[in-house]
């Protein structure tokens, strides 16, 4: 009896020595909004299923998105959105590759709010330029967010605007990411 | 009078905004299991049968998620993590009902899979009307 009492408090002992924080995080829940505000019109888009993950051990950051899930308060804008500008059919997702490059000042288990940098690839519409974004993680309560906002201009990842609604599509877009995660179970 | 009805056309069509899914007939009706099986044994063949379809899945429901935007539904895949993504408004009265692990079906519009089958623009399909 006493051996066996020995043997489960000393496994007990090494579980707990062992246990270890969840470094990947995971949602498939992020926010992504794009916002073109041009001389004669506002457009925006809004995603809530984007996918991101992020590994807090390394910084490593990424994120997928479906162009098709984009919403739009006008059908004819999310007509034009898919087939004429980002061309959905032949390009149907954008991701972003990167890491945020000052991960070591966040303290992950601390609550607060946490400046970062986050740089890496963006592929859309078949084309991957590096972009580098400003940020913030914050933690609370154990629950660890992350928001960005950022500037791509369209004509580099060459989707075309046609001078008949120049005034109404900014070659500027601003790109506003919202992700809530939690522990990735995988 | 052409161009009056052309005028007119014209301005429908800009201020023309999303049908409502709930008044649209459903393409294909389908479980949760089959519908994420279906692109994970083949994404492309998946793609040309369900993209931008209306599809009603029926499967149980595994994490329900509200924030400012609206309501993720995800629904059970058989896969234990993913499954279908089912994205509601936040003004669904019958989201309020839904409770974690309940069968439910929601039709909406499939728009592809990235780690789960991603449906937009859902509404809760009433039981009486399955």
């Amino acid at each position: 009896m006493k051996t066996i009492l020995v043997t489960i408090l000393s496994v007990s002992l090494f579980a707990f020595t062992f246990k270890t924080e969840p470094t990947k995080y995971f949602t498939r829940e992020a926010n992504i909004t794009f916002l073109s505000d041009a001389p004669l019109e506002k457009i925006q888009g809004i995603n809530n299923q984007a996918v991101s993950m992020l590994d807090i051990s390394t910084g490593a950051l990424e994120f997928a998105v479906l162009m098709k899930a984009f919403e739009f308060e006008k059908a004819l804008l999310q007509e034009h959105f898919n087939e004429n500008y980002v061309e959905s059919d032949k390009f149907p997702k954008a991701n972003f590759k990167g890491t945020i490059t000052n991960f070591s000042d966040v303290k992950w288990t601390v609550d607060g709010e946490y400046p970062v940098t986050a740089t890496g690839k963006l592929t859309m519409h078949g084309v991957t330029k590096d972009v580098t974004s400003k940020g913030k993680i914050t933690v609370n309560a154990g629950v660890i967010s992350a928001t960005s906002t950022f500037n791509i201009l369209i004509s580099d990842y060459n989707i075309t605007i046609p001078s008949v609604v120049k005034d109404k599509i900014n070659n500027s877009v601003k790109i506003d990411v919202t992700s809530n995660y939690k522990p990735y179970q995988g | 009078m052409a161009i009056v009805a052309g005028v007119c056309y014209g301005l429908y069509e800009y201020f023309r905004t999303n049908a409502r899914t709930s008044d649209l007939d459903a393409n294909v009706k389908i479980s949760a299991n089959d519908l994420y099986n279906a692109f994970t044994d083949n994404e492309t063949l998946a793609d040309s049968l369900y993209l931008m379809q209306v599809i009603q899945v029926t499967g149980k429901v595994v994490d329900i998620k509200e924030d400012t935007s609206g309501t993720i539904i995800l629904l059970d895949g058989g896969n234990g993590m993913f499954g279908i993504s089912c994205s509601l408004q936040k003004t669904d009265e019958e989201v309020k009902k839904v409770e974690k692990d309940s069968e439910i079906t929601i039709k909406g519009i499939c728009t592809g899979m990235l780690m789960d089958v991603v449906l937009t623009r859902c509404v809760i399909v009433p039981a009486d009307k399955k």
